[in-house]
Order: C-alpha cells, then structure tokens, then sequence
C-alpha cells in the first residue's frame, strides 16, 4: 500500500483533461498502484466530468448560436420583391435578347441595348418598396434608414446583374462596345428613379417610363427606319449618347442628394 | 464625428399637427404635450392613431405643424438620427420577413440601429427576444411561429437598446392573456426609463397600464386625461332595464339578460356602475 495519495485537485484536473501529459502519466502510475486514490477519483470524477460536459457543451450552443452576420446580404437580397426584381432584370436582359436571336438573328443586340437599362432602373425602383426591406416599416424609424440604404440595397441588386449582362451580351454575339454601351444610359435611368424617389412620383412607373423612352429610342430607328443594328449599337456606344447619359446621371444624383431628406423622412404614406 | 446632441427622454410635444392624404384629413390642427410614463391611444379604427404614431415615430412627416420628440425636432436630420437611435418603434403591420428566424430578424434591426460590435449585438438581440419569451424558438424561421411570437418578434426589434420613446401600434395583438401580462411588465419598464406611446382597441389595458389615456376620433383628440377620468365621464349615466331604451346613446344585452344602456336614464332608472368602456364610449359618441 502506498504511504501517499494523488491530491483532489491533481486527480480533477486529470479528470477534466487539464493537467498536462506529466500529470497525466504519473497519476495513472499511482492509480495503478492505489485502492484508495482510485475510491476518490470514482468520487471527483463525477462531478467534475459533469462540470466540464457543462461547460463544452455552454462553448458548443454558444458557437452554434452566434448570430450570423450577413448584414449586407439582408439589405440587399434577402427579400422576396427584391429577389423577383432581380430575375425579372436578368431575365430581360439575357432571356428576351435570347429568344429575339433564336427567332429574328441578327437585331440581337438592339434588343439587348434597349432593354439591359432597365436593370439598374428597376433594382432601384423596388429598393425604395417598405416591403422589400426584411423589417418593414420598422426598419424606417432606424438611424440608418434613408438614402444611404435604399442606394446599398439597389447596388447589391444591380451588381449581381451587371456582370451577367455584359457577359451575355458577349456571348450572344454582340462586340465589346455594344456590350458596355448600356451601362452609362443604365446609371443615368437609375439615377432617375433614385430621384423620384424624393417627390410624389411612384418610382416604378418611372423606371417602366424611363425605359420605354428608352427602349423606343433605340429600337424604333432599328425596327421601324431598319437601321442595321450595327449602326444604332455604334450610335448608342458614340460620345453624344454617352455624355448625354453621363450628364443626366450626374444632374439626377447631385438632385437625389439635395433633397435625401425626403428619403429619410417621408411625406407620402 | 459630430457630439451627441442631449436627449430629453420625456420630453415630446406636438404643436398644430396636420395630415392629409389626398382630400382626406388624418390628422386635424392636433396638439399635444406629454412627460414621460405611459400613454394609451383609444379611438375607432380611422380616428387617426395610427397616422400620429407614424409621425412620432418618424416614419412619416406632418404636412403642417411641428413636432419635438424627446426634446429633439424630427424635421432636422441631425435630431431625427439622434430621436432614431433612442427609439423603438412597433407598426401596426409589422410585415416581417418570415424566412428569417427571429435572431437574424432582430440582428438586421439591430445593425440598421447602428449596433455595430458583433458580439455586443448578438448579446442584445439574445436579451431582448428572452425579455420578449422567445429564446426557444429564435432559431426558428419566423413563418413557423404563431402569430402571437410574430408579433412578440416584432416587438423585440421594438425593445433594442432600451429606447427612451416606444412607439406601439396596437402591441396586443395576437397576443394571449398570459403575454398580455408579460408585456404589461416590459411595457411599464419601458414607461420607467422615458415615455411609451400606445394604441389599442382594449380599455382593459389601458386600465391597467396607462396613466394617460387620450381618444381620439376623426383625427381630433376627445378626451386627455386618467383612466379614472375617462370612465367619470359615464358616471350616472349608465343604467340597467328588461328592454333597451331607443332614447340611449347605446344600449345592449348583458350575460345576465337584461339591457344596459348608456346616455340620459329616464327618471327612476335603475342606475349602475360605469366602466371605462362607457366613458369611452360617451366620449367617442358624443362628438361622433
């Protein structure tokens, strides 16, 4: 019989597994070699086990109930309006210009020019709907709410769209220049329907205006005066376009910003 | 970075309040001082409460008069960020997202109240949905709950960062008598820390909770004073008969058979007690 016993606390912490591989190592020799020590490990393991069960599972739920943080995807994709916003633009811009070339050919690319603007338009236009943001109405009374939410939600929309856009455009055999020659006219109607955004004007019917002018614009010469389209791409792709998109864009958003005020604090209902 | 501006949590007054929408007058030439604790809304549905608590809680904009919440003016933007950050704000139709669960719910409010330290706003957004009964069902997509814990969901977003000014549409729906009571507690904890402004269609609550009560009808206020008051305004004025009287303002049939009857009783009426549904009632049908 030994003349010396492992003391409680050595045989709780070989218990609980905190005690190191030398701890470890000797007290297994000792309770090898001890009735008695073994009689007060039976006692010390018990609890002590229950202790540390305790405390890893506390460590487990913890890890298991840690928020996810996604803040950016809520604002922008979460939603059931905002996530129909975006495969309805993707679906204008890749699946309409899709079935035109199937059945026409070759006016592939006006279809697509004139349609790939509403994009934009329309991630902005349902980014100002109460029901598009995942709390409602509640989220209006927040600090955050206001321009700079509605602008972040939109963007996300629209970032997801874009590059599908372009690449669709190339791929349905459109030059480099056709495919990119709807981003500037895409900001600009964007950049429209973030401002009615502050007035009385619903900013749907807006985006559905600003791209039916669109649209008609580039189309009717194509269709009606059989433009080829090789012809109106280039004109929609010319500087006169171009600047005239990048000048309305600006004048819209130095407006939208003016007036965000009315964004943040509604006077419609 | 700009300084805090000082907050005033039971300071909130409204000076010749208007809104219309269309031809419509929701809200008419309506003024209002209130210092803090708890204040009940009473009125028929289109009386307007619910257009005055979209304007004290910021979310909506009155076409003339002007409004300080909390000691603060809404019209500026500095003051509405600051009057946002001490607010909590319930709507009437809360339209919550029923994909989420109620943690990732109240965590999307909590980051757009600008709960910014990830571990402090997962601590909030845990204490507000157990104050509110529903830890353990957060992780739970909002769509498979009742619509009791809905709008307890909703509810706790209402409750993050212990705001100064709540704002309450209706909080009682859906809600059954035991959350009744629990609510009752988080509301008058919420009444001890600044002001709380509600809208019900049940006296009962109001008679256990407020100590203001204000009716309110065509966008006008009636009535502003204690639920002691409102139901003084139907004393010697409710009276029990085996018929009901075409002379009263109203009159129905109790549990026990008999016809209680609100107005001017006829000589020797046999007269009963009021309660604050027939100061309510007088109140609201008076100038109805």
């Amino acid at each position: 019989m030994n003349a010396w016993h492992a003391s409680p606390d050595s045989l709780t912490e070989y218990v609980v597994g905190r005690g190191g591989p030398v701890l470890a190592a000797s007290v297994e020799a000792h309770l090898l070699a001890c009735a008695t020590c073994r009689g007060v490990l039976a006692d010390v393991s018990g609890p002590a086990a229950d202790a540390e069960t305790e405390r890893r599972w506390a460590a487990l739920t913890a890890q298991v109930d840690r928020t996810p943080s996604r803040p950016l995807a809520r604002l922008g994709l979460a939603t059931a309006p905002l996530r129909r916003a975006g495969i309805l633009a993707l679906a204008l811009v890749v699946g309409v210009p899709l079935v035109v070339r199937l059945i026409l050919g070759e006016q592939t690319p006006v279809i697509f020019l004139a349609l790939a603007p509403a994009l934009p338009g329309l991630a902005v236009a349902m980014a100002y709907r109460t029901d598009a943001d995942p709390a409602g109405e509640a989220a209006l009374a927040t600090p955050m709410a206001g321009l700079r939410v509605v602008s972040l939600r939109a963007l996300l929309v629209t970032s997801a769209g874009v590059p599908v856009g372009v690449l669709a455009a190339l791929v349905l055999g459109g030059t480099l220049a056709a495919a990119l020659a709807w981003l500037m006219p895409g900001i600009a109607c964007s950049a429209l329907v973030l401002l009615s955004g502050t007035t009385r004007l619903d900013p749907r019917s807006v985006a559905v205006a600003a791209e039916v002018a669109w649209a008609g614009a580039v189309a009717v010469p194509a269709v009606v005066a059989t433009v080829p389209a090789a012809v109106v791409t280039a004109e929609m792709a010319g500087p006169l376009t171009q600047v005239g998109a990048l000048a309305l864009a600006v004048v819209c958003f130095a407006l939208t910003w003016a007036r965000r005020d009315r964004i943040s604090y509604r006077r419609f209902a | 970075m700009t300084t805090a501006t000082a907050v005033h949590p039971r300071h909130l007054q409204v000076r010749g309040l208007t809104k219309r929408y269309g031809q419509i007058e929701a809200i008419k030439d309506l003024s209002l001082s209130l210092s803090g604790g708890l204040v009940g809304l009473l009125g028929p549905n289109g009386a307007g409460k619910t257009t005055l608590l979209r304007m004290l809680a910021t979310v909506l904009a009155p076409d003339a008069g002007s409004l300080r919440l909390l000691g603060l003016d809404p019209s500026s933007p500095r003051d509405r960020v600051e009057i946002r950050r001490n607010l909590g704000y319930l709507p009437q139709s809360p339209d919550l997202y029923s994909r989420f669960t109620p943690l990732e719910l109240v965590d999307y409010v909590a980051v757009l109240k600008e709960h910014t330290h990830r571990a402090r706003r997962q601590e909030e957004v845990v204490r507000v949905l157990t104050a509110v009964g529903l830890a353990g069902v957060m992780h739970r997509r909002i769509r498979t709950l009742s619509s009791g814990q809905q709008q307890r969901v909703a509810l706790a977003q209402a409750l993050l960062g212990d705001p100064a000014l709540l704002v309450l549409d209706e909080p009682a729906t859906g809600l059954d008598p035991e959350q009744r009571l629990e609510l009752r507690s988080l509301l008058a904890a919420g009444a001890a820390r600044g002001t709380v402004v509600l809208s019900t269609h049940n006296t009962a609550e109001v008679a256990a909770l407020c100590q203001r009560v204000l009716v309110m009808s065509e966008g006008r206020i009636l009535f502003d004073g204690t639920p002691a008051a409102l139901q003084e305004r139907a004393d010697g004025m409710v009276w029990e008969d085996e018929v009901p009287d075409p002379a009263a303002l109203r009159s129905w049939m109790t549990a026990e058979g008999r016809y209680r009857n609100l107005g001017s009783p006829p000589d020797g009426a046999s007269r009963c007690a009021a309660t604050l549904d027939d100061g309510y009632i007088i109140v609201a049908r008076r100038h109805g």
